[in-house]
């Protein structure tokens, strides 16, 4: 038995050697792969649809979303499309998160709060641009998972609470721009007060499926005014060219 | 085999068939309400569409089978319903565990694959059901209007216990006696064979009971739906479930929930801890901790809804749909001298002021506030007392209303008619305030300022733009109508109430387009414009160019929520792309798809069978006549039971009790119409033409006098309007229940394989046929689907002189 020590040995040495190096190829290939699906996403959804601010083209290039949703959807991760994550929650469509985070107006400075960290994504491109990231997430099961996720990814600018965010994070308030994802009837005064003067605030309006509009709330001089985007062209009358 | 013989079994059938048949609706509606709470209204609408195919494939499956099946009745009935009573139990089971979801259907094709599988697996029951019923018309030729009889009965029946059963039980519950019911009408129809396997049959029932008893099945709620999110708050949990027919009801406690719609981006306050009532696991509204002190509703003032108090003092307000008080709140914060609060509901009634009392702070027994259980139409239509406030708020759930998910439903709560009647109820000053969700693209502020407008021209006021203020936060729209026009002094009292909590003036007399769209910022001022073009441009014009159905709604198409337009689909899909589509307007997509694959899978299962049925010539020449006999009854019976359903709701203002009195009525008479059908001879003309003749001629007197009937005995209580609805349906129905087994008489005389096709032709024409009188009533209206239902019936007397006259 012991003279086939070695030549086992070296088998098993041949075996985990070509192991690592076909798991290395695959997860380069794969790298290259979502790569380039990501470069694809910043073509046809993000700057096509008039996504102009460099830093957040540049955020959407570099955040690896397919390591943002469950595993079995990684490969439509960069498709035009919000995807469910659990919990009643969906990851957004790439669109809206570009859009959401231009209509922030963010430096390199700023202090960010976003409420409903959700898959994280929406953070990790906020962390890529802003200096200060905090994200609260009502759902534990969410947050838990959230925290060991962008630990792993070494998004270590993002301070993670699992909390009411209806409350925000007085201790840190104010904040330069504040993100609401998670859908409510009302928007919590806590958090228009933890809004800086000159600070913006973006929520989404509509299902979890679908953004129907974007609430920009905007608090210039102690006056708030809010402006609704419409993530889609819509103009409400048909010409008469437009009649079939 | 001895006549008494013969007798007895088919007594034992015919109680089978009574009980298969009432098992079926009773199952076919508890589904419709399950579906509703796991998921949304219309995706039920859909399912039970398709699953009752069922009928259509049954007639098909006998037709190809007919031969062994008639030859060994006895045992194949006995098998079908022993096999449809555990289908009842597997197939419910089953489908709570398919991870279908509609909302990822324009994205994910797995979704088309879970669809199918749904449709496959609550198709399976109706088809066992109905197979049962079907080979009875082919063994018992003769006395087909007796197998008819019961088989009406029976679904009358179950259209009335489900209904029964469903205020008593859990859902689990019905569907368990439900399944008890069937296994008895097995057993009932094994009698006929030997003594072991009766006894087999029975022992089998009843372990199968004990187990789906000690099994009971679990409803998996979509988890896109408002509780099942809710649930997973901190601390959340149900501490009381309620069932009715009217909504499942779940009162869910979290430190988390607060509900305060569009409430003022400049409060600065709190909001009172509070309970958040489900209904049907979707719509939301809250019952408030406010303390007995008034001052912790400070909240209040700050929505768009408070608009109307600040322009009266001490009210006299009538507040429709009181859910869980909050517009009662508003009202008490508001100083009103009297409230009198419609909810439709008396389980939530129930909870406010029972289970609840010490949270609501005993609210629904203050002495200013009378609680009165109706339904808001109903309401108004029955008093003769005037308010100086009526209050409509926010009846729907926001994500269900944004996604169009209430296409479907008919509300005559915001009719042209309806509004109408409400301002008739306002004292001189009176103001009528109705609140909506603000849906983007605009369309339902829009409407509803279309419908507001038309009610006021229609009661005779000339300068219809003085008596209307419209407001909007970022969330809601709040419409007033007044009944004389508002003073200066009330329109700046409303621009001061709208600029101090950043709402926006969508219209208001001598109102300046500046003074527009100033706080929540649109691309243009949408709103502004389109009532400018109501008030003073080309209506006609701006309706028919504007991007959606914004035409006012009115009782005889009373589709308020229907906003979607065939003309405007290219440019929708060319500039907002097809993931739109289905959150805008999904309800009425749904009901075209549901009608494109019902008559789909309809033309399968008729023109299938007739392939197989090919070599027996001699039947060539009645093919057509017996097809078009068959199907123009189905169109014909169902258009007009789905018109009646429709105006019987405004009389008898429960819509559950329409569907359950009407549906059950019809079945109830056209089964007495059935069974005398044979014994009766009117006139000189065959019975299909004499009952025919009498159809159209009732439902034409009913066309033109149903309305004034309707409005004389209005006022009558609940019990008596009931007795009428069933004393004007009657004569109707009864008439209505001979045509079918005449013709099926006739056809068992000269075709007798073509039967079962007969049937199936019928049960695929009774699943089309509600559809697309959905389809017609939107756009044409009820009056004018009850007329083509009359065409119908008359096209079919051609048809069945036609069949009787070819030769065998």
């Amino acid at each position: 038995m012991r003279k086939y020590l070695p030549f086992l040995t070296g088998v098993m040495a041949l075996v985990v050697f070509f192991s690592i190096y076909f798991f290395k190829k695959r997860e380069a290939l794969e790298g290259d792969v979502y790569k380039a699906a990501r470069e694809e996403m910043v073509t046809t959804q993000i700057e096509s649809r008039g996504i102009k601010d460099e830093k957040v083209i540049e955020a959407m290039r570099r955040v690896p979303r397919h390591k943002f949703v469950p595993s079995h959807l990684e490969s439509s991760a960069y498709e035009d499309r919000p995807l469910p994550i659990g919990c009643g929650q969906t990851i957004s469509q790439p669109y809206i998160v570009a859009l959401m985070t231009q209509l922030l107006e963010l430096c390199e400075e700023d202090k960010v709060l976003e409420v409903g960290t959700g898959s994280g994504y929406q953070a990790a491109i906020l962390s890529e641009i802003a200096s200060e990231v905090y994200t609260i997430e009502i759902f534990e099961e969410l947050g838990i998972s959230v925290t060991e996720r962008l630990k792993n990814l070494d998004y270590h600018k993002i301070k993670v609470r699992v909390a009411d965010g209806y409350y925000g994070w007085p201790e840190e308030a104010p904040f330069d721009a504040i993100i609401v994802t998670c859908a409510a009837d009302h928007i919590p005064p806590p958090l228009i007060a933890q809004l800086k003067d000159g600070g913006k605030m973006c929520i989404p309006v509509g299902s979890v499926f679908q953004v129907q509009k974007l609430m920009l709330v905007e608090k210039k001089d102690g006056e708030i005014t809010a402006k609704n985007i419409l993530p889609v062209r819509f103009v409400p009358m048909l010409g008469k060219h437009q009649e079939m | 085999m001895l006549n008494g013989q013969k007798q007895s079994y088919f007594s034992g059938i015919a109680i089978s068939i009574f009980f298969v048949s009432l098992c079926i609706l009773s199952y076919e509606i508890l589904l419709m309400r399950v579906l509703s709470i796991t998921s949304w209204s219309h995706f039920a609408y859909m399912v039970i569409s398709i699953a009752l195919l069922g009928f259509g494939a049954s007639g098909t499956f006998i037709s190809l089978f007919q031969k062994k099946l008639k030859t060994h009745f006895y045992p194949f009935f006995t098998l079908f319903s022993f096999l449809f009573s555990f289908s009842l139990f597997i197939c419910f089971v089953v489908s709570q565990k398919i991870p279908f979801n509609l909302f990822l259907i324009v994205w994910d094709n797995l979704q088309y694959f879970y669809l199918a599988i749904c449709y496959l697996v609550l198709f399976v029951p109706f088809f066992l059901g109905a197979t049962c019923i079907g080979l009875s018309f082919l063994k018992f030729s003769r006395r087909i209007n007796r197998v008819y009889f019961y088989n009406l009965l029976g679904s009358g029946g179950g259209a009335l216990i489900v209904i029964l059963f469903m205020y008593l039980l859990s859902l689990e519950e019905v569907l368990l006696l439900i399944i008890i019911l069937a296994f008895f009408a097995a057993a009932l129809s094994s009698i006929n064979l030997s003594g072991k396997i009766f006894s087999v049959i029975v022992s089998a029932s009843a372990a199968a009971i004990l187990f789906f008893f000690f099994h009971p099945p679990q409803l998996q709620i979509s988890q896109y739906k408002g509780l099942s999110t809710s649930l997973k708050l901190p601390r959340a949990k149900i501490i009381e479930e309620k069932s009715s027919p009217l909504a499942l009801i779940d009162v869910v406690e979290s430190p988390a929930i607060r509900c305060a719609p569009g409430l003022s981006l400049n409060y600065k306050g709190s909001i009172p801890p509070q309970l958040a009532l489900f209904l049907d696991a979707d719509s939301i509204c809250a019952i408030t901790d406010f303390q007995g002190n008034l001052s912790n509703l400070k909240y209040l003032e700050h929505t768009s809804p408070a608009l109307p108090y600040q322009l009266l003092t001490k009210p006299r307000v009538l507040v429709v749909g009181a859910g869980g008080g909050s517009d009662v709140l508003r009202a008490l914060y508001h100083k009103a001298s009297h409230i009198e609060a419609v909810e439709v509901n008396p389980q939530i009634v129930h909870l406010v002021k029972e289970e609840y009392a010490d949270f609501s702070n005993h609210l629904y027994s203050y002495p200013q506030l009378e609680v009165v259980i109706a339904e808001g139409r109903g309401f108004i239509e029955s008093t003769s007392k005037k308010y100086d406030l009526i209050q409509i708020t926010l009846l729907d759930s926001f994500a269900a209303s944004a996604s169009g998910v209430y296409a479907l439903s008919e509300s005559y709560l915001y009719t042209t008619e309806a509004l109408e009647k409400y301002i008739q109820h306002l004292t001189q000053e009176g103001i009528l305030s109705i609140t909506r969700w603000l849906k983007m693209p605009p369309r339902d502020g829009i409407k509803l300022f279309a419908t507001a407008v038309k009610a006021l021209e229609n009661l005779g006021i000339k300068d219809v733009s003085s008596h209307l203020i419209f407001i909007r936060s970022w969330a809601d729209s709040t419409l007033l109508i007044k009944r004389s026009p508002f003073t200066s002094s009330q329109i700046n009292i409303a621009k001061e109430f709208a600029r101090e909590r950043l709402f926006d003036l969508i219209w208001s007399p001598s109102l300046k387009p500046e003074e527009t769209n100033q706080y929540n910022i649109l691309p243009r001022p949408f709103y502004y414009e389109a009532a400018r073009e109501i008030l003073f441009g080309d209506r006609d014009d701006f309706y028919q160019r504007y991007l959606f159905f914004v035409r006012p709604a009115v009782d005889n198409s009373p589709y308020f929520f229907h906003f979607f337009k065939w003309k405007s689909l290219p440019y929708l899909l060319k500039t907002m792309g097809r993931e739109w589509l289905p959150f805008i307007e999904w309800g009425y997509i749904v009901l075209v798809f549901t009608l494109l694959q019902a008559i789909a899978a309809s033309i399968f299962l008729i023109i299938f069978p007739l392939l197989f049925l090919r070599k027996r010539k001699t039947f060539s020449g009645r093919r057509l006549q017996i097809f078009l006999y068959f199907l123009f009854l189905g169109v014909g019976y169902m258009f007009i039971e789905i018109s009646f359903i429709q105006k019987f709701t405004l009389f008898l203002s429960y819509p559950v009790y329409a569907v359950a009195v009407v549906m059950a009525a019809f079945l109830f008479f056209s089964g007495c119409g059935s069974y005398f059908s044979q014994k009766i001879r009117i006139s000189k003309l065959s019975n299909v033409a004499t009952a025919s003749g009498a159809i159209i001629v009732i439902s034409l007197v009913y066309l033109v006098y149903l309305g004034n009937l309707f409005i004389f005995f209005i006022q009558f209580s609940d019990g008596i309007k009931i007795l009428l609805s069933l004393l004007f349906i009657a004569p109707l129905a009864f008439f209505m229940g001979i045509p079918f087994p005449s013709g099926l008489q006739e056809v068992s005389l000269k075709a007798s394989p073509l039967v079962p096709w007969a049937w199936g032709i019928n049960g695929c024409a009774s699943v089309i046929s509600p559809v697309l009188a959905t389809v017609l009533a939107i756009s044409l209206g009820f009056n004018l689907v009850i007329l083509i239902a009359l065409t119908s019936y008359a096209l079919a007397v051609i048809c069945f002189h036609e069949m009787s006259n070819v030769e065998t």
